[in-house]
């Protein structure tokens, strides 16, 4: 099973979208809805968890027909396809989109099976996740930071830069001093959310 | 579109293959992920994280109150990218660097014409693309080389950080070092990138 690469986990979550031929808009329509209008930046369902590098999400309406000789046929659900790279193990992620994944969480899922009904214990979104999911066969990723340190580190190599410009011509006790403030800043700093694009402006 | 994030881009592709090629498949995979064969891929250096799940036709995932089971022919691989630049720029790149283990990979799959020559290719990607719904990044305006690079100069400065303690001749070594070690991987990062097409 190659769910995991080093510390990281990539989920890959497939959902049969509820089929109710009575609805004059289809689940399926009304999820994609609700994607489209979803929050991707910072603070976002998958921001709050503080583990997630990459989500994405997409309906599978059907299969692509390739040409003859190929056989054709086609889905009798329709898909929502979740997939997360994120650090550490299924269970811990699944306890963080319980705990954080506020309205998000039943506005996604609920146009799917299984959610409404599903067991409402702090293992119910485990159970959810695992009957859902289908085993990644192969997983790269490429840097090896964790979340946490891959954000500080971004804010580090701007501080050292601003650090090194500062030190040229410097004499050693200024060095040191400015590399001592340095590290002050990098520690202090209150960390961007995850999902937002500039470091500078939010710290 | 949702398949741009900041400097990111997310490629879905999702092929039909045959049952019992899947696992032939399986065993490549098994042989691809050792660490040592990966390294073309770690020198392509814009791809954050990457992945081939098989659909296996019985393998869809079935709830209890779904009236019925999917009945399919065919398996079905799902093919997800995240990369750095444009859909054309990664697709050339991948078929320029990788191709043999794209055909590795993808030859399994029903009506690939190979991974050269690329125009064909192109439209067999083109052909069995999934547009996401939804796509995030944790870190949308950095690249992947912008990350490894930060974690690099991080890392690195840990280490000047504790030579502050030692008198003044081995810190001004230990800083002169750091800075030969850093200054090409302290570029400024950040921001929504070049618009991408």
């Amino acid at each position: 099973m190659s769910n995991t690469y080093g510390k990281f986990y990539g989920y890959t979550g497939v959902f049969p979208i509820i089929r109710d031929d009575k609805l004059e808009v289809s689940h399926a329509v009304e999820l994609r809805k609700v994607l489209s209008e979803l929050n991707a930046g910072g603070g976002s369902i998958f921001s709050r968890t503080g583990l997630v590098h990459g989500a994405r999400m997409f309906v599978l309406d059907d299969v692509v027909y390739n040409g003859h000789p190929t056989k054709e046929e086609h889905l009798d659900y329709e898909y929502l396809i979740l997939s997360l790279t994120f650090d550490g193990a299924l269970d811990e992620m699944a306890q963080r989109l319980n705990q954080y994944g506020g309205e998000e969480l039943a506005l996604i899922f609920g146009h799917c099976y299984g959610f409404a009904n599903r067991d409402t214990s702090k293992d119910g979104m485990l159970k959810f996740l695992q009957q859902g999911q289908v085993t990644t066969s192969f997983l790269y990723v490429e840097a090896d930071g964790d979340l946490k340190e891959t954000l500080r580190a971004l804010w580090a190599k701007r501080v050292v830069g601003e650090m090194l410009e500062k030190a040229q011509g410097a004499s050693t006790a200024q060095k040191r001093a400015l590399v001592k403030e340095a590290a002050d800043k990098i520690e202090s700093a209150t960390l961007p959310l995850p999902g937002d694009f500039q470091l500078g402006e939010v710290l | 579109m949702a398949n741009i994030r900041g400097k990111a881009y997310a490629l879905n592709v999702i092929t039909p293959m045959k049952s019992w090629k899947s696992g032939i498949l399986r065993t490549v995979f098994n042989i691809i992920k050792l660490k040592v064969l990966q390294q073309d891929l770690h020198n392509l250096s814009f791809i954050h994280f990457a992945r081939w799940t098989i659909i296996p036709k019985h393998g869809f995932p079935h709830f209890s109150e779904q009236p019925s089971r999917e009945s399919l022919a065919y398996d079905y691989l799902l093919f997800e990218s995240n990369f750095n630049g444009s859909w054309n720029e990664y697709v050339d790149a991948f078929n320029d660097v990788l191709w043999f283990k794209l055909n590795l990979v993808w030859f399994w799959s029903e009506q690939y014409p190979g991974a050269v020559p690329l125009t064909p290719f192109k439209n067999y990607i083109v052909h069995n693309q999934i547009y996401n719904d939804y796509y995030y990044m944790a870190y949308p305006g950095h690249t992947v080389n912008d990350v490894k690079n930060a974690l690099q100069v991080s890392r690195k400065f840990q280490h000047l950080k504790q030579a502050c303690e030692q008198n003044d001749a081995s810190f001004e070594q230990a800083f002169q070092s750091f800075l030969i070690d850093v200054q090409n991987h302290i570029g400024e990062s950040g921001g929504q990138g070049p618009e991408m097409t």
